[in-house]
């Protein structure tokens, strides 16, 4: 076995560790992005399957790259279907009225009402909890378009 | 009240768990492998279509002629060609003895104007001829030596005033060049002049000597309009032995110039005897009756006889005065021009279809003895003129060139290819996407 070959297969037992390790909370963020369970399904497949390539050269630390795939994949994605959204300047100042705020049925409507970079802000300020900074790095955005999607009041919500 | 990141967590519990997927890696692997097969196949195409177009470009534009042998003997195409105006030019070069000339409009990627075909006629190629300072004056800017190895023009340079070019319509003409097309060397007359030359008349009388009349714009461009337009001349026709230091001699002679026999010998507009030998400076010669316009005659080459059409407007039957009177009618079709005579019995004359369109030229001789009629050359849009065909060569049978390069308008061609590459990039993009693992 060449010295080609057996890098190879360390990179895929690696990789093959960390899908194990880390694909159930990929698909919670992917989850969250897309609002879909076979959108997110195929959004983690696809954030792995183009960490592939590059796998020896990141395989001390995947994470940050393979979330910086997933968000900027989910947004992209977005840009191939934006027929189906309806993209918003603002967030959602209301649920909808007589309904539990609480449902997540509720929530994950008021989320696919955002536009897709709007709800990868979102998301990744206050459920991965990435600063602005490293939100902006990640989605490759501004830092001042980060505030703005992400400094909204959500009703019955704190902070 | 729960917060935002709370609920979020309790949303993202809904997640998807589906079972382990062990061939993953190899999937993906395969994934890449289609897509970098799939880039290099359209990078492949897309260089095929560029190198294709590129290619037929090339050869859209290079000469279909094959280089003429050496001592190949020049001889007049059996047929004229339209040229096109994104030909090439010759960069200086030599080209060998030309045809005849083609004033046409020339066109670059970026930019057209005024051009001058050369027909080579030793291979029937074409080609614009990129004249050392050429004026590009319009009207006869270019003069073709009679065994087509030199070309006469109007050369472009300064002026020791304000030049009138028409508000920078036209270039400031200050002199005369021979172009050489046998060794590409150029050989000019600079006129001192203030305001530049208004250029008149450019003829060969023979193989060496060029015969030609200028006066001398009064007034530059920053003179008030009302006095442009006005020039000033003291001499009429000059004869200048091409290479002679001293420039253009005057003839002392105020009449204009119809054509030449080639053989030093000048015809003039009018008078009884309107044959000027260079030689003798003598007027000798048959008085023309009845000729309509300038530049449709010709003089025999002993200059005893001139051919023209007859009559008070153009075509007309052509005729031949001699010393002994105007002949009649030689052939019964109207002829447009007497182009020269093939020897001292034979008249070539130009004759039109006027049903076609363009109008089509033909090039015919007729033999004053036997009255036999040859038909010589297909001109096609090409209007033969007195400088702008080898007349000598009228006498060597007209040879068959391959027809010439007709090169793609390259604004067409880069279109094409800017759309090749981005049909190519809209593809790979498009299939990249859709591509899936």
């Amino acid at each position: 076995m060449s010295d080609r070959d057996v890098s190879t297969q360390q990179a895929r037992e690696s990789f093959e560790e960390y899908v194990a390790a880390r694909r159930t909370a990929l698909l919670r963020t992917a989850y969250l992005l897309t609002g879909q369970h076979a959108d997110a399904e195929d959004l983690v497949q696809m954030a792995l399957v183009k960490a592939v390539p590059h796998w020896r050269r990141i395989s001390d630390d995947p994470e940050p790259y393979v979330r910086r795939i997933l968000a900027r994949e989910a947004t992209n994605r977005w840009r191939r279907r934006r027929w189906r959204e309806v993209s918003s300047d603002v967030l959602p100042e209301t649920l909808s009225e007589g309904t539990d705020p609480t449902d997540r049925e509720v929530l994950r409507q008021a989320l696919m009402r955002l536009s897709p970079r709007q709800r990868a802000v979102v998301v990744l300020r206050y459920f991965d909890d990435l600063t602005e900074q490293q939100t902006a790095e990640v989605l490759g955005i501004g830092l001042g378009t980060v505030k703005s999607h992400g400094h909204t009041r959500w009703p019955g919500c704190g902070s | 009240m729960s917060t935002l990141r709370e609920r979020l967590g309790d949303l993202a519990g809904s997640a998807p768990v589906p079972p382990p997927d062990p061939d993953l890696w190899d999937r993906a692997r395969r994934y890449h492998r289609r897509r970098r097969v799939g880039t290099a196949a359209v990078a492949a195409a897309c260089v095929l279509a560029v190198v294709a177009l590129v290619g037929l470009d090339t050869w859209q534009r290079s000469p279909s002629t094959e280089p003429a042998a050496p001592g190949t003997d020049p001889a007049l195409p059996a047929r004229f060609w339209e040229p096109s105006p994104w030909l090439p030019g010759n960069d200086g070069e030599p080209t060998g003895p030309l045809a005849g000339l083609m004033e046409t409009e020339r066109k670059t990627f970026l930019s057209s104007g005024d051009g001058v075909v050369g027909v080579s006629a030793t291979t029937g190629e074409y080609r614009f001829l990129d004249l050392p300072d050429d004026a590009h004056e319009a009207i006869q800017g270019h003069a073709l030596s009679p065994d087509g190895t030199k070309v006469a023009y109007w050369l472009t340079g300064e002026t020791s005033g304000t030049p009138q070019t028409g508000g920078g319509q036209s270039l400031p003409v200050v002199g005369v060049g021979v172009w050489d097309s046998e060794t590409g060397e150029v050989i000019r007359h600079v006129a001192e002049t203030e305001h530049g030359l208004a250029p008149d008349e450019l003829l060969w009388a023979d193989r060496n000597r060029l015969v030609v009349r200028w006066a001398h714009w009064r007034v530059g461009d920053d003179a008030p309009t009302r006095d442009q337009g006005g020039a000033y001349d003291r001499v009429g026709l000059r004869v200048w032995q091409v290479g002679d230091p001293k420039g253009p001699v005057g003839l002392g002679v105020s009449a204009f110039m119809d054509s030449t026999n080639g053989a030093g010998q000048l015809l003039l507009s009018g008078g009884k005897r309107p044959v000027l030998d260079l030689e003798t400076a003598e007027r000798t010669g048959p008085q023309v009756k009845r000729k309509p316009l300038l530049h449709i005659s010709a003089l025999s080459p002993d200059g005893t006889a001139i051919a023209y059409p007859r009559g008070n407007r153009n075509p007309g039957r052509l005729v031949v005065a001699t010393a002994s009177g105007v002949s009649d009618p030689l052939v019964e079709d109207k002829v447009w021009a007497a182009v020269g005579w093939v020897d001292d019995d034979t008249v070539a004359f130009v004759t039109r279809d006027a049903d076609l369109d363009p109008i089509s030229a033909t090039i015919e001789s007729i033999s004053l003895s036997t009255g036999e009629r040859t038909e010589l050359i297909e001109a096609g849009t090409f209007q033969p003129l007195p400088g702008n065909l080898a007349t000598d060569l009228l006498a060597v049978e007209p040879r068959d060139f391959a027809e010439p390069a007709s090169p793609w308008n390259p604004r067409i061609v880069g279109g094409l290819l800017g759309s090749a590459v981005l049909v190519a990039l809209m593809w790979l993009w498009g299939w990249r996407r859709s591509v899936r693992p």
